[in-house]
């Protein structure tokens, strides 16, 4: 209901207004919201990453023999093929947040470009360090 | 003949049928004609029931927001030849419920308005009163509010708002963005009443960052990052009143 003044009588009606439905599919609707959703999806993956980081150091602090038989597992081909689509959504989750953060931190005298950018130097900066280790160990 | 172009336009009249229905209209297509010129001319030459809002013709006052294929724009500054010869759909703004035909009830949002509290407010009650005093202010200072000023009130940013839809307690793009303005104010002392509303769980963090508000906003009024900023605001308030203790 929404209330008017009626001009002549002066006194307030009521209107009976129209609600529209929102179907449960309006995230097909327009190609950002599909993005939206993407991104919040994409979130479960990065958790699911997490999860397996730790199975894993769980593993390394059980002995060696415990490692090996999880190792196993993770080498097993439907496995690889999870961590490459986990690899993808990871990344999507990533540059999402590397453009949400420019708009969040990019005020003036900063700017979202400088800040998006320099969130892409930090990362590849750590990346590079840590493949330098693993190749160095 | 000259050129035509199709307008499909909603309609509806609770007092008639209450029937919420489209209606086709063929006008004659003039490549300077904005939409409301279009709207302007089916009510004067073909249909003097069409209701729609507006009033400064040239984006200033915010009132003549709706859905134009499906995207909130001010229809005063969108034009036929961007859709030429395509037909142009015209719905009333998204998220809102329709009183008649092209205009929405927009009393929800008015109430979030003043609940943010978008003026000034001193601790000193009596400098509020007191027009005598002068308060000045750097440009660096303004830098840090001027963006959130130019808010019209068109409410496109809570048509885009999915958030809003679907949970119509939202504060909402603007309202949020607006006491973000007063916050970031130098003059301004009333972050904490502020607070209340902002931070409160129908606030920012209901705020999901799908970021459709600021792709809309014809002021590039960027209400997104002005959520996400009062955000910060907030957590770092939290983790402070955690660590001191106080309120
Ligand atoms: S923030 Fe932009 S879209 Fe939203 S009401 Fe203000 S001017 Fe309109
Ligand atoms: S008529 Fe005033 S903004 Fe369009």
């Amino acid at each position: 209901m929404a209330h008017s003044m009626n001009s002549i009588s002066g006194k307030t009606e009521a209107t009976k207004t129209y609600r529209r439905d929102i179907p449960n599919t309006w995230w097909l609707k327009k190609g950002s919201y599909f993005l939206f959703i993407l991104r919040e999806i994409s979130s479960v993956f990065v958790a699911l990453y997490a999860i397996f980081l730790l199975i894993q150091l769980c593993a390394l602090s059980g002995g060696q023999e415990r490692y090996e038989s999880t190792a196993a597992v993770f080498k097993s081909g439907w496995m690889i093929i999870l961590h490459v689509v986990i690899w993808v959504f990871v990344m999507y989750n990533m540059v999402t947040w590397f453009r949400i953060s420019g708009r969040i931190f990019g005020a003036k005298p900063l700017s979202p470009v400088l800040v998006t950018i320099s969130n892409y130097i930090i990362w590849l900066i750590v990346s590079i360090g840590i493949i330098f280790l693993l190749l160095k160990g | 003949m000259g050129e035509e172009i199709t307008l499909n336009i909603t309609r509806y009249n609770p007092d008639k049928d209450g029937k919420y229905t489209t209606q086709r209209y063929s006008i004659p297509y003039k490549n300077d004609w904005s939409i409301l010129d279009a709207l302007n001319y089916v009510k004067a030459e073909l249909d003097g029931s069409l209701t729609y809002r507006w009033s400064c013709r040239m984006a200033v006052c915010g009132s003549c927001g709706m859905m134009v294929n499906g995207t909130p724009r001010l229809t005063c500054s969108t034009y036929l030849n961007e859709f030429y010869p395509k037909e142009i759909t015209i719905e009333p703004l998204a998220n809102f419920p329709v009183i008649r035909d092209l205009v929405v009830d927009i009393n929800d949002f008015m109430a979030k308005l003043k609940s943010a509290k978008p003026w000034i407010i001193r601790k000193n009650k009596r400098d509020e009163d007191d027009t005598s005093k002068e308060y000045l202010q750097t440009t660096g200072q303004m830098d840090k509010y001027y963006q959130q000023t130019l808010c019209i009130n068109c409410t496109l940013c809570y048509a885009a708002c999915p958030v809003y839809g679907l949970h119509p307690d939202f504060l909402g793009p603007a309202v949020i963005a607006l006491g973000h303005r007063y916050n970031k104010d130098s003059r301004d002392e009333g972050k904490a009443d502020r607070r209340e509303v902002l931070a409160s769980e129908h606030g920012v963090w209901k705020c999901t960052v799908v970021g459709d508000c600021t792709e809309v906003c014809p002021k590039h009024v960027d209400p997104s990052a002005a959520i996400q900023r009062t955000k910060v605001d907030s957590a770092i308030n939290w983790f402070f009143s955690f660590l001191t203790g106080r309120k």
